[in-house]
């Protein structure tokens, strides 16, 4: 007898919680969009690290042990675990395209052929990278380095 | 018809309380300060050389950190030498942590309370602390 009234309340319930959701969503998206995405320090790393890297290079003798991996990190002053963990280091010598290049003088990391991936800037899964071209006597280096840390919210 | 007006009323009351809520939790974009304070601080260790004495301007942030109740100056800002880590936490809960990659230790961490000068001569607060070589090993490079 009363079922046209019943469902017109019904209808109303569901409107007020449309609207409300709509409301919601809008308010969850103005403060996401005011307070932005947050500051994407991969390049500014990648090129820091690449310029240290090259002082480093150019102020110390090289020798063939000079890229082995605990020495360089050593003599450069990188702490190995953490640069391991964010960045991707490749160091070339005398070789035309050092990111495809089959034999170089140290890497760190892999996959660096993303370095040159033109589509993958604003994509948070691949490294940002920096390039650092520079002879020494008569040696030519090329240093890629990327990276691909990004801050962390923990519990504290 | 009244319980029907209770419901909508509750309803709306669960809404903008969780609204509150969320927007209590951004409060004032910390996170955002947060992840820009760790970066540029985590920018200068990089920088830096051992010896090296660094002082830098961190008003807003610790005028943000007592307007969140964050419990004391010391909590908000931790430089961890053995993660080779920095944290910066401006609201109640959570912190914001980023790694640097300079073999260093950062060492007498302190809040100096308005002893610094911003351009317009106003007192400032500070964050100071000295870069000496790494002193704890961690057997990394064996």
């Amino acid at each position: 007898m009363h079922k046209k009234g019943e469902l017109g309340e019904q209808v109303s319930v569901f409107m007020f919680l449309f609207l409300m959701f709509v409301i919601g969503i809008g308010i969850v998206a103005g403060v996401y969009i005011f307070f932005g995405q947050g500051y994407d320090f991969r390049e500014v790393e990648a090129n820091l690290l690449s310029y240290k890297i090259g002082e480093c290079i150019k102020e110390n003798e090289i020798t063939e042990e000079f890229f082995e991996k605990g020495n360089f990190f050593e003599k450069c002053r990188l702490n190995k675990g953490a640069v391991e963990k964010n960045n991707i280091i490749r160091i070339c010598s005398g070789v035309e395209d050092c990111m495809r290049a089959e034999k170089s003088l140290l890497d760190a990391g892999s996959n660096f052929q993303a370095c040159g991936f033109e589509g993958t800037k604003k994509n948070e899964a691949y490294p940002l990278c920096a390039t650092n071209e520079f002879s020494k006597g008569e040696k030519k280096f090329s240093i890629i380095v990327g990276s691909k840390q990004f801050s962390r919210r923990n519990l504290g | 018809m009244l319980f029907s007006n209770v419901s909508y009323l509750v309803l709306l009351i669960i809404f903008f309380v969780g609204i509150l809520y969320f927007v209590m939790q951004q409060q004032e974009g910390a996170g955002v300060w947060e992840d820009y304070y760790a970066k540029e601080i985590v920018k200068i260790i990089d920088f830096s050389n051992a010896g090296d004495n660094i002082c830098l301007d961190v008003h807003r942030a610790t005028e943000m950190a007592q307007k969140n109740k964050v419990n004391s100056f010391s909590e908000i800002f931790g430089i961890d030498n053995a993660g080779n880590e920095v944290c910066v936490k401006l609201g109640k809960g959570r912190k914001t942590c980023f790694s640097y990659f300079n073999k260093v230790d950062v060492v007498n961490v302190e809040l100096k309370l308005g002893e610094g000068k911003d351009e317009s001569e106003r007192d400032v607060n500070l964050l100071c602390f000295n870069v000496i070589e790494k002193q704890q090993e961690e057997g990394e490079n064996a």
